[in-house]
C-alpha cells in the first residue's frame, strides 16, 4: 500500500509547524527481534526550504508504504533423552519461537525419521506449561493448531514429544523424531499461504523460514523443524535362572529312591544385554547323567564337548555346561533340560 | 497516537492541495521509496532492479532506498536550498548511504535540532558518557545544495535504510 502526497506551500510558518509535529511523532521505533509489526505504515516526510527572490519558501512531500507480514518461525531442540525399555512418558524437549512480525499459530507434528529401525509407542505432543523440560500432568495435550493459541512475535513455547519406550529395545539403540511446526493464520485453523504475484494494497504474506531437519522441510515453505533423539539407556545386564526338578521312579511314581530319574529344567531370561552367557550346573551327589538327555530349547545336545552349545563332564567333570551366547531382553526364554539317575 | 499518524499526515498534506498545487515560483519535490530486487535474467546473469515499494513486498530486514527529486519550476534561481528528511520510524539508516550530487550532507542525532557531519556528531549514553555517534543514532538527514538552483534545473538526493 502506498500514498504519494506532494504539496507545496509558501506559508513557511504553517508548514514549519506541521513538519515539526510530524518530526515529533516520528519517534524512534521499538527494537524487536521479529521486526516491525506487519501492517505498520512507514512514512518518509521530506521538506525543502529555499530562498526565491528574497522570499523564504518551503515544500513538503511524503511517501508511505506498509510493512508486509513475514512468516518465520524456528524450532530448536532443547534436549535428547535416554529411555529405558518399557519406560512411559519419555519427553523430547523443543522450543518453538515466532520470529515473524505478526501473531501466528502452528500446526505441530512429531515425525519418526525414516532411518529409525524402531519407533516409540503412544507418541503425543504437549506444551510444557511449567517449562520443566519433563512431562507433567499439568501440561497441555496438543490436539490441533488451536490448542496452544496464538504466539505473538518473539514469543515462544516449549513443546514436548512424549512417548513410551517399547520393551523389545536394546541398550544404545536410537530413534530420532522431527518436531515440525507449520504456520497457521492467527485465530484460525487455516495454514498460512504466501501472497501470490505482485504486491497488493493490503498486508502481504511472505515466508522467510529456513530449511529444517525434517525430510522435505525446505527454505521459505512456512515450516520449520528440528530433530531430537531417544537413546535406549544402558541397563545393567542381569540373567535370571530358574531351576525345577521332577522325580520319576521306576514304579511310575515320584519317589526319589535309588534308580529313580531326576529331570532338571533350567530356564534363563535376560534384562539389558548379557553377552556370552554360560550356565554351569554341577550334577548332584550320588547321581549320574543319563546319556544323551541334555537338551537346549528341546533340541538334543551331545554329551561331548564339541561344536554344539553344551556338554556333560566335557568342560568340567560331573558338570553340565551350556553356552547360551548373547542374551537381551528381546531374546526368547532359554530352556535347558537333562536327566540324572539316583545311584 | 502512532496509529493516527497516516491519517494526520494525509489530512495535513492533502487538504490545502487545490490552492497550492499549481502555484508558480517554487521548487517541485517528488519522493519515492524503492527496494532493490535481484533477478536472474534470461542469460542467467543476476540483475539488481529497483522496484517501487508500491509494487514490492517489504518485510523486516529489507533495505529501502528513499529518493527525493527536486526541480526549480520557477523562473528565478533558488538559493539556500535545503532538503531535510527524518529517518522514518522503524527504519535504520545504512551507514554512508546518503547521496546527493553537489550537496553537503549532514546528520542530526537530536531530532533535527542541530545538524553536523558524521565526524563531529556525538551522543550521550544512559550513563552520561559521550561517545561518537553511529549510523543508528541518526534521526534526520539534511542536504544543503551548494550552489543556487537555476530555473529548470533538477537534482536528487537519496539514502538507504533497513526496515527493522
Amino acid at each position: 500500500m502506498t500514498m504519494d502526497t506532494t504539496k507545496k506551500s509558501n506559508h513557511l510558518t504553517v508548514w514549519g509547524i506541521i513538519a515539526f509535529l510530524i518530526c515529533c511523532l516520528l519517534t524512534a521505533g521499538n527494537a524487536r527481534a521479529a521486526g516491525t509489526p506487519a501492517g505498520t505504515t512507514i512514512t518518509s516526510t521530506v521538506s525543502v526550504s529555499y530562498n526565491l527572490g528574497g522570499e523564504a519558501l518551503t515544500a513538503v512531500v511524503g511517501y508511505s508504504f506498509v510493512a508486509d507480514q513475514v512468516v518465520n518461525m524456528t524450532v530448536t531442540k532443547n534436549s535428547d533423552m535416554s529411555a529405558a525399555p518399557n519406560q512411559t512418558n519419555v519427553p523430547l524437549s523443543f522450543r518453538v519461537t515466532n520470529t515473524g512480525n505478526a501473531a501466528q499459530r502452528y500446526a505441530l507434528q512429531a515425525v519418526s525419521k525414516a532411518t529409525n529401525s524402531w519407533t516409540m509407542n503412544n507418541v503425543r505432543l504437549y506444551r510444557d506449561n511449567n517449562n520443566s523440560g519433563s512431562w507433567d500432568t499439568g501440561d497441555t495435550l496438543y490436539a490441533d493448531a488451536g490448542t496452544f493459541g496464538d504466539l505473538q512475535p518473539d514469543a515462544s513455547i516449549i513443546v514436548l514429544i512424549v512417548a513410551d519406550t517399547p520393551n523389545s529395545v536394546v541398550s544404545g539403540q536410537t530413534a530420532a523424531y522431527d518436531l515440525v511446526a507449520t504456520a497457521v493464520n492467527a485465530g484460525t485453523l487455516n495454514v498460512s499461504v504466501q501472497t501470490a504475484g505482485p504486491n497488493t494494497a493490503g498486508v502481504d504474506t511472505v515466508f522467510v523460514d529456513s530449511a529444517g531437519s525434517a525430510a522435505g522441510d525446505v527454505p521459505r515453505d512456512g515450516k520449520h523443524s528440528a530433530s531430537g533423539t531417544y537413546t535406549v539407556s544402558v541397563v545393567a545386564p542381569a540373567v535370571s535362572l530358574n531351576k525345577t526338578v521332577t522325580v520319576i521312579d521306576q514304579w511310575g511314581g515320584h519317589q526319589p529312591i535309588p534308580g529313580a530319574t531326576l529331570r532338571y529344567t533350567i530356564t534363563a531370561t535376560a534384562s539389558g544385554t548379557a553377552n556370552n552367557v554360560v550356565v554351569i550346573d554341577p550334577l548332584p551327589a550320588n547321581t549320574a547323567i543319563i546319556p544323551n538327555t541334555l537338551k537346549l530349547n528341546n533340541a538334543t545336545l551331545t554329551d561331548a564337548a564339541d561344536t554344539d552349545a553344551g556338554d556333560v563332564g566335557g568342560t568340567t567333570a560331573d558338570t553340565v555346561t551350556v553356552k547360551l551366547g548373547n542374551l537381551t531382553s528381546a531374546s526368547l526364554m532359554q530352556t535347558i533340560t537333562f536327566d540324572v539317575k539316583i545311584k | 497516537m502512532q496509529k493516527m499518524l497516516p491519517v494526520l499526515l494525509v489530512l495535513a498534506l492533502l487538504t490545502p492541495a487545490a490552492a497550492w498545487a499549481q502555484q508558480k515560483g517554487s521548487i517541485e519535490l517528488k519522493s519515492i521509496a524503492e527496494v532493490e530486487i535481484t533477478e536472474t535474467n534470461a542469460k542467467g546473469e543476476k540483475e539488481v532492479k529497483r522496484v517501487d515499494t508500491a509494487k514490492a513486498k517489504v518485510v523486516p530486514g529489507d533495505i529501502v532506498i528513499f529518493s527525493t527529486y527536486y526541480t526549480n519550476i520557477s523562473d528565478k534561481p533558488a538559493g539556500n536550498v535545503m532538503i531535510t528528511n527524518p529517518i522514518p520510524e522503524h527504519m535504520l539508516y545504512m551507514d554512508r548511504s546518503a547521496e546527493g550530487k553537489g550537496t553537503i550532507i549532514e546528520f542530526s542525532v537530536n531530532r533535527g535540532k542541530s545538524y553536523s557531519t558524521p565526524d563531529k556528531l556525538n551522543v550521550t549514553d544512559a550513563s552520561g558518557k559521550s561517545r561518537k555517534a553511529v549510523a543508528s543514532d541518526y534521526t534526520h538527514i539534511k542536504w544543503t545544495v551548494s550552489k543556487p538552483v537555476a530555473p529548470g534545473v533538477k537534482g536528487d538526493v537519496s539514502f538507504k535504510a533497513k526496515l527493522q
